[in-house]
């Protein structure tokens, strides 16, 4: 009965995240560029792969953006396309 | 009449008078197409990203310039048969500096300085 009840509570206690607010939104980027290497790594994973929103928190339109930013940077070598890793 | 953003990049190991006569020609071109180059960053050389023709550095050139749009196609072409040129990017300038950096200034004018409080106490 006690340990029931202990589940039951714990799992009210699970409430849904957050919802992250979009970096460029609020800093005001109007547009972004991809010569900037600071801001195409930081929303990088660690891999190099461009970050999904869902991690990031950023707006559909400015994920756009970023997307096209983060491709030419990595045409111009100013970004990886893969990071190497070691085993 | 348009803005345009370029950026290449030479092998880093050419002496900087192969850099120069890239330059030289996107002047040519740029002026045979009514435009002129407004700005010139030389990054210098970089580490590369990752390796491209077996190379590990490069020697980065930032132009801004204004020209009629056929000036492009022209440069690409030239660009892409130069061997010694690694990679090089032509984009319509976004002004990307300038529109942020006005949009930010709109968002947050200019703080109202607030010495008068501290005074009175």
């Amino acid at each position: 009965m006690a340990k029931s009840r202990a589940k039951d509570s714990k799992k009210k206690k699970r409430r849904p995240a957050k919802k992250k607010k979009c970096f460029f939104c609020t800093e005001g980027f109007v547009v972004i560029d991809y010569k900037d290497m600071d801001l195409m790594r930081k929303f990088c994973t660690e891999r190099g792969k461009i970050a999904p929103r869902r991690n990031t928190g950023t707006c559909p339109k400015h994920q756009r953006m970023l997307a096209t930013s983060v491709k030419r940077a990595r045409h111009l070598a100013l970004v990886p396309f893969i990071k190497d890793y070691f085993r | 009449m348009n803005k345009y953003e370029m950026i290449f990049v030479l092998q880093a190991d050419e002496p900087e008078t192969e850099m120069e006569s890239r330059v030289a020609k996107v002047q040519r071109v740029v002026g045979e197409h009514a435009g002129e180059i407004n700005e010139r960053n030389h990054w210098g050389v970089r580490q590369l990203a990752y390796d491209i023709q077996h190379q590990t550095r490069g020697n980065y050139m930032h132009l801004r310039f204004r020209s009629e749009g056929d000036a492009v196609a022209v440069l690409d072409t030239e660009f892409r048969l130069d061997s010694k040129v690694l990679r090089h990017l032509i984009v319509v300038d976004e002004e990307w500096k300038e529109r942020n950096e006005a949009s930010r200034a709109k968002r947050r004018p200019a703080p109202v300085e607030e010495q008068m409080d501290d005074s009175e106490d």
